[in-house]
């Protein structure tokens, strides 16, 4: 098992170190990126009633961009960059990346160029616009810099954010949406490995879902799936900027639901008993962090850094059990990227360290349940088995053929006596038939089965056979026919007229949460081996009703035969 | 003929007396007892022609005792639950198998076949049953040369030499041996496997050469049956 553990650990390790490097080289800058610096910003004096500027003023009040500032504003307001001139040939190619959470009117070397929704005094009156606008440059002024100026209002934006994020970006067109994109193929193969994993387990689980974990894994599977989701709205189809609000949120939720759910599925899966006082201050603090702490990158990442510690905690308290080194890992891994590069590790490594891990437990989670489906089968092929043993037992030719010729001679010696071992026979067989479709009986079954075998057997002797019992209302449950089986044994080995001298008893008694069951029978002189097929019988009834917690022995006892058999309290 | 009963259950036992009783008329006497170790007693107190045995064939121990049981002088027809193992007592040489629950026709029929030994053979007997000091042995029919009378007894000679001794006569024992076993003399059952070549001489004088070398003497009354047995007719 442990070594097992090694190459697995190796290789989710391995995948998640693939994956994480491919999203970073894909995700990192190129050359002939320029992020415009020296960003400045400054309110726009534009009253009620008089109209919005048609061009950029020029005794603007212009202080440094300031992002927590700009955050609060509402509008209208005017933002400038100075956009260096270009270097080379490239001046026809260049293009503009502006993300910014308002409406706006950009001015280009002080000319109008274009419009981004509709910049407004009032909620009423403004526009929304995207919240990532991307358009080609206009030709360079020739200076050393060229001016970009907006005009912008975010007169929709219904809560106020930690930092505004406006930010201009020059680059060639090919590599500014190559760069957009390539980053989301990575996150695309995690996607699909991850639905993928998440259908097989879906068709294994095949509507199963009461074993321990799986709703929690399925949530987390459906986590994992709609974080990347998210996350790319903004990147590939984009959105108007009041979307930017509920999309930060919808995050944050995704990221505590993950935090809550997956060291809850961990918990369930290695079966760590958590004290419920334990689940509730780690809720609560979770909780707290989401909402007290200030950004949403702070909240998010405070969040998953606590799941990941709770979780890690969590497997470090089981020693042994199989996965727990990859899961623990992949957890560590994640908790170092998480530390050393908080804000680039939620943009996208997160989820996929979260879509590795989700693979992982949900492969694994589904050999667990084919394993588990493979024991079943065993202990229905087991059940059926001894269910047919059991009928099997109750036709036995030796005894049934001597009683249908003992029968034969009643029927001509004393009809009334035939007409009662007829019924005896009905209501031994409509016994069986009835045991034999259970997986255990009430202990006053099982004596009704025996006597109404003891009855046959008298019967036909002209002695009665009695079955003596102390402890008869026990409330217990026993797997059909076990002291039937004895019974037989004691009347095939002893004989039925030693049984007849010699009374059965049965002693019931309970203790140390177990049921204790003795029965002595007449020893007689045939020889008894006690490994017969009633023996044989008997012991896998007990081990398919209650694998682990039985023992059956038996031997003579005095000049007695005894057969005791020990059960976990179970009812 | 005197034939005992052995039958633990007793309303089987009943039925099994009752109706021989009634079957057989004057032509024989039977003793019922419940188990094996009164009908050791018996068997050794008395001469039984004939032994109805109940026996459960469900496992070894069952044919241990039916081993022992036809190693005996007496012909001996199983009267059993166990259906399915016919085949297997007849193969130990028992003379006939009746299974439970039994008619008073099928019970009179093998009744019939003890009464009659000479005139029927079950012919399916694959192995005999003999006494050695150590108690009941088996050898299979194949391994035998030839049987031959030996007072009340058979001796068996086997392929290997050696000599055991049956104690039933050698009438009695060939009503429950196959085929290939032939009188060719009297006193002697030859077994048709181990026949290499039959030799006439002067004076209609005939006898036997074996696969082992060693000559068996035919009797001239039982030439014809031993030429057509061997396909010589």
């Amino acid at each position: 098992m442990a070594a097992m553990q090694i190459p697995r650990t190796l290789a989710v390790l391995a995948l998640l170190l693939a994956a994480v490097a491919a999203w970073l080289v894909v995700s990192t800058p190129p050359a002939g990126v320029v992020f415009v610096q020296g960003a400045q910003m400054a309110p726009a004096d534009a009253g009620a009633s008089s109209p919005l500027p048609a061009r950029p003023p020029q005794d603007l009040a212009w202080r440094p961009l300031d992002q927590q500032l700009l955050a609060q504003w509402r509008g209208p307001y005017w933002l400038r960059w100075q956009v260096p001139a270009p270097t080379g040939t490239d001046d026809h190619d260049r293009t503009l990346r502006l993300s910014l959470r308002a409406a706006s009117q950009l001015y280009w070397n002080g000319t109008p160029w274009i419009s981004n929704g509709a910049v407004g005094r009032t909620a009423e009156e403004e526009q929304p616009g995207r919240i990532d606008l991307v358009h080609v440059l206009p030709p360079a002024s020739g200076n050393a810099t060229d001016e970009l100026v907006v005009l912008a209002s975010s007169q929709r934006q219904h809560f106020t954010l930690h930092g505004a994020d406006a930010m201009a970006l020059i680059a060639p067109a090919a590599v500014l949406y190559g760069q957009i994109i390539l980053p989301w193929l990575v996150a695309a193969f995690a996607i699909g490995a991850l639905a993928a994993a998440s259908l097989y387990f879906l068709a294994v689980l095949r509507g199963q879902t009461r074993t321990p974990g799986t709703r929690l894994l399925l949530a987390l599977g459906v986590v994992g799936l709609a974080l990347p989701a998210v996350e790319a709205w903004r990147s590939l189809l984009g959105y108007d900027y009041p979307w930017h609000g509920p999309r930060l949120i919808a995050l944050l939720a995704l990221h505590v639901a993950a935090a809550m759910l997956l060291p809850a599925y961990l918990a369930r899966r290695f079966q760590v008993a958590v004290p419920r006082a334990g689940c509730f201050v780690y809720l609560f603090v979770i909780v707290v962090l989401a909402i007290v702490l200030p950004g949403f990158d702070t909240r998010s990442a405070a969040v998953l850094l606590l799941s990941l510690l709770a979780s890690a905690l969590l497997l470090r308290a089981r020693g042994d059990t199989e996965d727990r080194w990859p899961i623990l890992a992949l957890l560590l891994a994640g908790l170092l990227a998480l530390l050393l590069a908080r804000g680039a590790f939620l943009d996208g490594p997160y989820f996929l360290l979260l879509a590795v891990l989700m693979v992982f437990l949900l492969l694994r989670h589904a050999v667990q349940l084919q394993a588990l489906d493979r024991h079943n089968a065993l202990l229905r092929e087991e059940r059926a088995r001894l269910s047919l043993q059991l009928l099997q037992r109750g036709i036995q030719p030796h005894w049934l053929m001597n009683t249908l010729t003992s029968l034969q001679e009643l029927i001509e010696q004393a009809p009334s006596r035939a007409s009662r071992l007829v019924e005896s026979l009905a209501d031994q067989f409509d016994r069986l038939r009835d045991s034999s479709s259970r997986q255990s009986i009430p202990l006053q079954d099982e004596l009704a089965l025996c006597r109404s075998h003891l009855d046959i057997v008298g019967q036909a002797l002209g002695q009665p056979l009695v079955l003596d019992v102390d402890g008869e209302d026990a409330p217990l449950l026993l797997p059909p026919g076990i002291l039937h089986a004895q019974v037989e044994n004691a009347l095939t080995h002893a004989g039925a007229l030693a049984c007849a001298q010699h009374p059965f008893r049965l002693r019931v008694q309970r203790g140390g949460g177990r049921w204790v069951l003795e029965l002595h029978s007449a020893h007689g002189s045939s020889s008894h081996s006690g490994r017969g097929t009633g023996t044989r019988y008997i012991e896998a009834s007990l081990a398919a009703a209650s694998p682990g917690g039985w023992s059956f022995v038996q031997g003579i006892d005095g000049n007695q035969w005894c057969g005791r058999i020990e059960l976990t309290c179970a009812s | 003929m005197r034939i005992l009963i052995v039958e633990d259950e007793p309303l089987v036992r009943q039925r099994l007396q009752r109706l021989c009783t009634e079957l057989a008329g004057t032509r024989a006497r039977f003793d019922a007892v419940a188990d094996l170790e009164a009908a050791g007693d018996r068997l050794q107190r008395n001469i039984y022609d004939g032994l109805l045995l109940d026996l459960n064939l469900g496992g070894e121990d069952g044919f241990e005792l039916l081993r022992r049981a036809v190693a005996g002088r007496y012909q001996c027809v199983v009267v059993s639950a166990h259906r399915d193992r016919a085949l297997q007592a007849f193969e130990h040489g028992v003379l006939d198998f009746v299974p439970k629950p039994f008619s008073r026709e099928r019970l009179g029929q093998a009744l019939e076949r003890l009464f009659d030994t000479g005139g029927m053979r079950s012919g399916r007997a694959r192995y005999l049953g003999i006494w050695r000091a150590q108690g009941a042995a088996t050898v299979e029919l194949s391994e035998v040369m030839w049987i031959a009378a030996d007072g009340d007894y058979s001796q068996v000679r086997m392929r290997d030499g050696r000599s055991e001794l049956h104690d039933k006569s050698l009438t009695a024992l060939a009503s429950v041996l196959p085929q290939d076993f032939v009188r060719c003399h009297r006193s002697h059952l030859v077994n048709l496997r181990h026949v290499r070549t039959l030799h006439a001489g002067s004076g209609s004088r005939y006898w036997l050469v074996l696969s082992d070398g060693s000559e068996l003497v035919v009797g001239r009354a039982h030439i014809v049956a031993l030429r057509d047995a061997l396909g010589l007719g």
